[in-house]
């Protein structure tokens, strides 16, 4: 009879340990706290009425600080799993993405050529001059039509359009 | 003394099977207990299993992502065309995904035509726990579901989570609400025939710019799912056709389009792009969307079903079933469930301004 009781606890032991290793994967992506964020993006930030900005920044922080945008889209993907906001200023849109209860800054995108980055880079500057301040800043061309330039959890992508000059400007969160 | 130990050892190889019995079944209702029901908020993760209740086999199966199961309306393509159809959609489903629910589909009927909206070929990787689970845990056990699971998984997932919910959902005992226990054993159906109706409407203003390419080329693995659901249907007599519904976000690349016309016209398959025939098929993003044009709320998923119901019916010739006793009685429970939900919709608008539960069982 011990041995029959020691063996159902060895199981209800294992299924125990089973268990608890299954039981965070719901934490699909952890955030660090406000207090100890430090910013990763280096050189990699945008800049748009003397506030400097970057991915993964405190989005209410950085807003409070722009003036207001002139609207939003919610890029809700299916069954509302990881709702995107993206909000629209003059010049560029600003995505925000909500982690652990706070909003976060998932991506920064040119939408014309009346701003330029602080690195220098702007929509319908040649292939040429991209391309120099690309290298400049440590990037490389990472496909046909596509320079990438990555700094902490920031990568700087741009697009180059088939009249061989800048079509895009947006700054991503490294996905891997 | 012999006998004796015989005995004693018999016993305690029945109180050990007893007792394994009863973690087992304790383990089972646990499980039970414990696993998301989706019977409101996130609907989506209920609507695989519906597809089991199914009394009547289809002359169409849709797979696919949202793009299918909000898009199109199965029951107005068969109140137009007599068209029988059953959409086996679900939240983010990867193209793996609807291969491996297709083979699982054809061990339970032989549709005509299968349709398969190409959006998701832009993922070439698991993407999200959640996703995943939404539609891997209302399969049923088979072949079929194992290789989904396989498929699918992320790093951190376990396969034997998939089949002993309780490992996954243990830490679910904080969130334990009534819908946990009301629908332990059974679920409301959330879907008409797989679709799942929105009657709300949130008008298109400005959608975002599109990001640039970094890799224009869609995933091989991709392609390698597209070639085996293409060969399962030549294997099973039925006609694959390839679409892309008319939503405009999330951004569907000119080169990706190209890539899918270029592999439907090596094969043979027709690949319809409904996106450029939104204004043939009537579908104006101020009023036929739910969420400013991602997806199509019932006016735009009638309109749609309604054009594509016509190319069904004329260019491949599907049956008129209306006149089958059998069949039209199914169907007109699915309908008369339709059009309960649409008036408990249109209902909860005109009170809250919002839907509010979106199921099928209005409150009150």
């Amino acid at each position: 009879m011990k041995k029959t009781i020691s063996i159902l606890l060895v199981i209800c032991m294992a299924l125990s340990v089973c268990a608890c290793s299954g039981g965070d994967s719901d934490a699909l992506q952890k955030g660090s706290d406000r207090e100890s964020y430090s910013p990763d993006y280096g050189e990699l930030y945008y800049e748009a009425n003397g506030v400097k900005f970057g991915i993964m920044d405190y989005a209410d922080e950085v807003m409070e600080k722009l003036p207001e945008p002139s609207g939003s889209f919610e890029n809700e993907s299916c069954a509302y799993q990881g709702k995107d906001t993206v909000y629209y200023y003059d010049g560029f849109e600003l995505t925000v993405h909500k982690l652990d209860g706070d909003d976060r800054i998932i991506g920064v995108k040119l939408t014309d050529d009346t701003v330029q980055t602080p690195q220098g880079l702007l929509i319908g500057m040649s292939e040429t001059d991209c391309a120099s301040v690309i290298d400049g800043l440590g990037g490389e061309k990472t496909g046909a039509t596509v320079y990438t330039v990555k700094a902490g959890s920031t990568a700087l992508i741009v697009g180059i359009g088939s009249d061989a000059t800048v079509s895009s400007i947006e700054f991503a969160v490294i996905s891997d | 003394m012999a006998v004796k130990t015989k005995k004693s050892v018999k016993l305690n190889i029945a109180v050990l099977c007893l007792c394994l019995a009863a973690v087992a079944v304790s383990v089972w209702l646990l499980g039970k207990l414990l696993e998301p029901k989706y019977m409101s908020g996130v609907l989506e993760g209920a609507m695989v299993r519906e597809y089991y209740d199914e009394e009547h086999p289809h002359d169409v199966i849709f797979v696919g992502d949202c793009e299918v199961y909000e898009n199109f309306s199965p029951v107005t393509m068969w109140e137009e065309y007599g068209i029988t159809s059953y959409i086996r959609g679900s939240a983010q489903q990867l193209i793996w995904q609807s291969y491996y629910l297709l083979e699982e589909t054809f061990e339970y009927e032989s549709p005509k035509i299968v349709v398969y909206n190409v959006q998701s070929m832009k993922y070439s990787e698991p993407q999200s726990e959640a996703y995943n689970r939404m539609t891997l845990d209302g399969m049923r056990l088979s072949g079929s579901k194992v290789d989904a699971i396989k498929a699918s998984m992320t790093e951190d997932e376990d396969m034997i989570s998939y089949f002993i919910p309780l490992l996954r959902y243990h830490s679910r005992w904080n969130d334990l609400g009534s819908e946990d226990f009301e629908y332990m054993f059974g679920r409301d159906k959330v879907t008409v025939a797989g679709y799942l109706m929105r009657a709300d409407v949130k008008p298109m203003t400005k959608l975002p710019t599109p990001s640039a390419l970094s890799e224009p080329e869609l995933g091989e693995r991709c392609w390698e799912y597209l070639d085996k659901m293409r060969i399962l249907c030549e294997n099973n007599g039925a006609k694959l056709i390839l679409i892309k519904s008319p939503s405009l976000w999330p951004y569907w690349y000119d080169e990706w389009d190209a890539q899918i016309a270029d592999y439907a016209e090596k094969y043979g398959l027709d690949y319809l792009n409904f996106l450029p025939l939104a204004d043939e098929i009537g579908i104006d993003m101020q009023a036929d969307t739910y969420d400013a044009g991602l997806h199509l709320n019932i006016y735009g998923a009638e309109k749609l079903s309604r054009y594509f119901g016509e190319i069904l019916s004329s260019d491949y010739g599907l049956e008129d079933h209306r006149n089958d006793a059998d069949i039209a009685a199914d169907w007109d429970e699915k309908c008369e469930r339709y059009y309960a939900l649409l008036d408990a919709q249109l209902r909860e608008l005109e009170e809250y301004g919002y839907l509010k539960s979106w199921t099928l069982e209005p409150e009150g």
